[in-house]
């Protein structure tokens, strides 16, 4: 094999470092993954924002108030104001608009929008902005409590308990989606949604947890907030064969533009769905999935947590022959011990229905 | 799940690829190992727009699939192996929804890449060598580009690039070698666009 010969060798050096990040870059990046993750990544959400406020306000012009710094630190009884802040190095333009309002326990919406000066096409910049705005509401109390239990994440409160509002199903981005169940007769034509459109607080704070949700989508008009508030994941219950994903219906909506935190929103939801023992909701979630991302970067994930579901579900039959399916065509998988020890005989699966029960 | 990948409090930034290796938590995964990313990410071709979403989408992989790492390579190995699957399914379905996207990220005009300021090749700016290597970069297709990368910038081994890339060794082998080829033919293309501009 021939090598590299020294003019080519010395323009690599050169440009070796030619693709690092800045320290905005860094701090923007870990911003948004904090709101995200939230408090289960360590990240740091409050630390999170103000270092990407003041990583680098000498060099990337960066603009943010102070208020809203603090609404994202404190979280609670605060409503949203906005941070702006514009990054120089990729010539970009962060515009970071939390809304923060604050319920007993539920109904807070977190919204970040940003616009780049640069980037894919419009309908591209459509979905980018959809979906940082449903992620980050995805995860609203770890981003502005973090030191609240878990289990008054409404995203990771027990459906049954609290409206959802997990994973959104890809065709909340698409206007022509069909709407969901529950979906209030409010019209929400507006992709762009405004900023800051919560009840006042004196309301919120006196309505009960159940009314939140419904404040949440009528005082809101943007598709996504009322979708996502709407999400067939709110009513499921933790009885079995009770699914929780998208209507038939939706399923036969527009493929989504840009897919991969989608993809990896749903995946996860499905995963929590199972550890949260609610496996009808993790089967669907996986299998709405399987629709939009046959070959997602996830698809092997998907389908070893698809085999969990329906072994937890008593399914026994399907389970061994999707986890021998999974063995099948991932053979080196690491999940593949996993499963051969918690779905027995998936070896030799293939429809054999004689075999032992597959541990919980 | 929690931040997973707490074992120990690896020191991020250490070698992890021999022995019992140090575990960081994902906040120290992502201080330890962001640059990387960011860099791996784009140099397999992520347009640069897109770079926020696909950094964050590998780092969100990364977050669901810590438990999954077990030693067996280093975590930088690991984590190039999601980085390079995000990083192609980006392509994917920019290439399918969005080709625009990716076309715009390859309009560079050779002729501006020729840094007049001083000196022979070996002594352009970096930002000159830059252009050069995005360019040559953008014009490789995707199997090759990132045996490339992976070998030449990442200073990776054969047999762990087959196993990021999925790929047999000899077929590593064979892309490594066209592409080194295209490489110094990127680079004479270069010095001869220099050299006429200078003579």
């Amino acid at each position: 094999m021939s090598e590299l010969d020294a003019p080519e060798r010395a323009l690599l050096a050169l440009a070796n470092d030619a693709h690092d990040p800045t320290d905005a870059d860094r701090a923007r990046v870990r911003a948004a993954l904090a709101a995200r993750l939230g408090t289960a990544a360590g990240l740091g959400v409050g630390a999170a924002l103000g270092a990407a406020a003041t990583a680098k306000a000498a060099t990337t012009g960066v603009a943010t108030t102070a208020k809203a710094v603090a609404a994202g630190a404190s979280g609670l009884g605060s409503t949203g104001t906005a941070a702006a802040v514009t990054g120089g190095a990729l010539a970009t333009k962060l515009v970071v608009a939390v809304a923060l309002t604050a319920t007993v326990g539920v109904g807070a919406t977190v919204r970040v929008v940003r616009h780049r000066s640069h980037g894919p096409a419009p309908a591209a910049q459509t979905a980018l902005h959809d979906r940082r705005t449903a992620t980050v509401a995805n995860r609203p109390l770890a981003a502005a409590a973090p030191d609240r239990p878990r289990q008054e994440d409404p995203a990771a409160a027990a459906p049954a308990e609290q409206p959802s509002t997990g994973s959104a199903p890809p065709a909340r981005r698409s206007p022509a989606a069909p709407a969901t169940p529950q979906r209030t007769a409010e019209p929400a034509p507006a992709i762009e949604a405004p900023t800051v459109s919560a009840p006042p607080p004196s309301t919120a704070q006196t309505a009960a947890p159940e009314d939140s949700a419904k404040h949440s989508v009528r005082s809101d008009s943007s598709s996504v907030a009322a979708t996502v508030s709407n999400h067939p994941l709110a009513p499921a219950t933790s009885s079995r064969g009770q699914a929780c994903g998208p209507a038939r219906a939706d399923l036969d909506g527009p493929r989504p533009e840009f897919t991969v935190a989608d993809e990896a929103r749903l995946v996860h939801d499905g995963v929590r769905a199972l550890h949260d023992g609610q496996a009808a909701c993790a089967l669907s979630l996986l299998d709405t999935h399987a629709h939009f991302y046959p070959h997602g970067v996830l698809a092997e994930e998907r389908d070893a947590e698809r085999a969990f579901a329906l072994a937890d579900l008593g399914r026994v039959k399907e389970a061994r022959a999707a986890a021998a399916a999974f063995l099948r065509a991932h053979p080196t998988s690491p999940l593949g011990a996993r499963l051969r020890q918690r779905i027995p005989g998936s070896d030799a699966a293939n429809g054999d229905t004689t075999g032992g029960t597959p541990h919980p | 799940m929690g931040q997973g990948l707490v074992n120990g409090p690896g020191k991020p930034g250490t070698s992890v690829s021999v022995g019992v290796p140090p575990r960081p938590t994902f906040a120290e995964l992502y201080e330890a190992y962001f640059t990387f990313v960011w860099r791996s990410a784009r140099r397999l071709g992520t347009p640069e727009p897109n770079l926020d979403d696909v950094v964050q989408e590998i780092f969100m992989v990364a977050f669901r699939r810590q438990d999954e790492f077990e030693g067996r390579s280093s975590v930088k190995t690991w984590l190039y192996g999601i980085v390079f699957n995000v990083v192609r399914a980006h392509r994917r379905e920019l290439a399918q929804k969005h080709p625009q996207a990716l076309a715009a990220d390859r309009r560079v005009d050779p002729d501006l890449l020729v840094d007049d300021t001083d000196g022979p090749h070996e002594q352009a700016s970096k930002g000159e060598a830059a252009r050069v290597l995005d360019l040559f970069l953008d014009d490789l297709d995707d199997d090759r580009r990132a045996v490339f990368v992976l070998a030449e910038l990442e200073q990776l081994t054969a047999p762990e690039i087959a196993a990021i890339v999925g790929s047999p060794l000899n077929t590593v082998y064979s892309r490594l070698r066209l592409a080194r080829i295209e490489f110094a033919k990127a680079v004479a293309r270069h010095r001869a666009r220099d050299d006429r501009r200078r003579s």
